[in-house]
């Protein structure tokens, strides 16, 4: 009854479990739509549809949901330290995510699928980082100005789009390995009430915990 | 203890995410539309492709921090219809955004007006704009007030770019004219003004309706519906000719260098002296290989309604036309040239005809790859295949020299008018790919 309790304040219950599922349905469709991203890449098979790493945001905001910690004047006023806890939490996030997304890539047979897991967990670490950085409210923050970064066309330069390109896939998990890493470490530190938040001491805005549902 | 209504702080976010988005997406690629209005236009709608999506991820999370301050109670103990508080937070967002966009359309406006020679800002251009920033901010608080906090922002901008995605993808169909969107070259088009019109009216009025129909005011929603649809139809009629030719922008523009004649549609003729100067250029180095006083004219156009009659108004002679096509600029407003020069050496030194031999990589220089090679030495261009996207990679890792650096030293220390003469003779085979190492002396 403890582990469920404790899954439960972090967010892990059956409507949770609803939602990932769905993003992750949604995925599949999104992997249907794309723009052009640079001619003639597209003709030779060497990206990925814009719509897939678009869609891979918002499983990658769904995950993090389990970053919660509850009211933020309870984590502040926490008993005891949660850095190992947090640690052994938000690492074991991040591996399921990576699991689930190559559950998810082995059923795409058209798409790299290394390429999809390697996003998929990149945009996560993104999403994780975000948390730690701004607080829950703001997971989607990081994932979406990476993609917006990636996705219009010759901002970043071709040679480096990572979020794109097949044959970029190792760099791409190099890529995922270190914001991964800076996550973690980050949200061990300042769980999900996140650094600007405790530093603005904006957490106070949602305090009432009546008014958050 | 709850805070103010609105939070100050937090009212400049969609002007700052929406300045950002359209700088970065319109800026990232001047060189399309640079000196065009229709590109520029053209352009700044499919800013909106990135912008909207952020501007409405900004506004869902606007409102829920909102929502957490007071706007919940105010919507609770309203005197007046439930509604209004939440529309009233669409139009702030949504002004605080526009102002964004009009902050980030401002510098490609004034950069075009700088450079073009033909056409004039659409006058109705804006509407569809201002319509999408007020669609997607009242979605985006929508999205805010109805789902759980931690999802209402990527839910609103994922599924913004979903919806707008395919509504350019089903382009070849009837949806293309109902997304401002138009991921089309548009350099000889004009959009008639009740497109622009009618793409932001019904834009606004069905984003209004489904704001509403979420937030307790189903009766209005149907009316707004309805509206909505009356305006989408006409839109649906015309689909993918949501546009029309622009003869004016179809007549043709010469300039003539000291060598060659340029001819170039209206709407690029911004782009006339560059051309004339770089083809020059290459008209003095390749002197014998291409005839001097030759024509270029620029074809892009070819198959738009209008060009065979502007084409015919050029009086185009066939029989001494040059040997060279006019270098692919369609998707450019900007000469790169890079490209331009290499796309016309490569029109004058043929690839040997294909045989039986297969080429290890790297393999010993062959005649065409020493005449390629000097020119893009003269001409300053790269070898190593950066200098445009698909240039061709020439340098030490593919191509050995060594055999053949007597042949390329012969053919730099040539003096200009023997040059002319060795080109003159060999023009054929060298256009042909057939010349051999024979000829070099």
């Amino acid at each position: 009854m403890m582990f469920v309790a404790i899954l439960r304040v972090h967010g892990l219950d059956r409507r949770w479990v609803a939602w990932s599922t769905a993003t992750w349905l949604s995925v599949y469709l999104f992997g249907a739509v794309a723009l052009p991203l640079r001619y003639p890449a597209e003709l030779r098979g060497e990206v990925v549809a814009t719509g897939l790493v678009v869609g891979l945001i918002l499983p990658a905001v769904a995950v993090t949901r389990l970053l919660d910690e509850g009211p933020a004047f309870q984590v502040l006023t926490a008993a005891r330290p949660m850095l190992t806890s947090r640690l052994g939490w938000s690492s074991a996030v991040l591996v399921g995510q990576a699991a689930v997304a190559a559950l998810v890539a082995s059923g795409m047979s058209t798409t790299p699928q290394l390429l999809v897991v390697a996003d998929a967990l990149l945009l996560t670490a993104a999403a994780a980082l975000s948390v730690a950085l701004f607080g829950s409210s703001l997971a989607w923050l990081l994932p979406l100005l990476l993609v917006s970064v990636f996705t219009a066309p010759d901002v970043v330069p071709w040679s480096v789009n990572v979020l794109y390109r097949h044959t970029l896939a190792p760099l791409t998990f190099g890529v995922a390995a270190v914001l991964s890493v800076a996550a973690v470490a980050t949200y061990a530190f300042t769980g999900s009430v996140g650094l600007w938040s405790r530093w603005r001491g904006t957490w106070k805005d949602t305090a009432d915990p009546a008014q958050d549902s | 203890m709850i805070r103010p209504v609105l939070v100050p702080w937090r009212r400049g976010w969609p002007l700052v995410a929406a300045v950002a988005a359209t700088q970065t997406v319109v800026l990232a690629w001047w060189e399309s539309w640079v000196g065009s209005w229709s590109a520029t236009a053209a352009a700044l709608g499919q800013a909106l492709i990135v912008t909207g999506p952020v501007a409405a991820a900004v506004a869902a999370w606007m409102a829920r921090a909102e929502r957490s301050g007071g706007t919940k109670l105010l919507r609770l103990a309203s005197s007046r219809a439930s509604h209004v508080p939440v529309l009233r937070m669409g139009y702030e967002c949504s002004v605080w955004a526009g102002s964004g966009m009009l902050l980030g359309v401002a510098v490609p406006v004034i950069w075009t007006a700088r450079v073009a020679e033909f056409g004039n800002p659409p006058p109705w251009g804006w509407v569809p704009l201002a319509a999408g920033i007020f669609g997607v901010c009242l979605l985006g608080v929508s999205a805010g007030m109805r789902l759980h906090p931690h999802y209402a922002a990527a839910v609103a901008a994922v599924g913004i770019y979903g919806a707008t995605v395919i509504g350019v993808l089903a382009g070849d169909e009837i949806l293309a004219a109902l997304t401002p969107y138009d991921t089309r070259a548009t350099f000889f088009y004009a959009t008639p003004a009740w497109v622009y019109l009618a793409q932001g009216g019904w834009f606004a009025l069905a984003t209004a309706a489904v704001a509403g129909a979420l937030h307790g005011a189903g009766r209005t929603a149907g009316v707004l519906a309805v509206a909505a649809g009356m305006l989408a139809a006409p839109l649906l009629l015309v689909g993918y000719n949501d546009r029309r030719p622009d003869p004016a922008a179809l007549e043709f523009v010469c300039a003539t260098g000291s060598r060659v004649e340029v001819c170039m549609p209206r709407a690029k003729a911004h782009m006339l002296t560059d051309i004339v100067d770089t083809a020059d250029e290459f008209w003095k180095l390749a002197d014998g290989l291409v005839s001097p006083g030759a024509r270029l004219v620029d074809e892009e156009a070819r198959g738009i309604p209008g060009f065979d009659a502007a084409f015919a108004a050029l009086g185009v002679d066939t029989e001494g036309a040059p040997n060279v096509p006019f270098p692919d600029i369609s998707a450019v407003t900007r000469l790169d040239r890079a490209e331009f020069l290499g796309s016309l050496v490569g029109a004058v030194v043929g690839q040997p005809p294909a045989g039986d031999t297969v080429l290890t990589i790297p393999y010993p220089a062959r005649p065409g790859d020493v005449l390629t090679r000097w020119f893009y030495d003269r001409l300053g261009l790269p070898l190593d295949g950066s200098g445009w996207p698909g240039a061709p990679v020439l340098d030490e890792r593919v191509v050995d020299y060594s055999s053949a650096a007597d042949y390329l030293e012969w053919l730099s220390d040539l003096s200009p008018d023997d040059r002319q003469r060795w080109f003159a003779t060999y023009r054929d085979e060298i256009e042909a790919g057939t010349i051999r190492f024979d000829a070099f002396r």
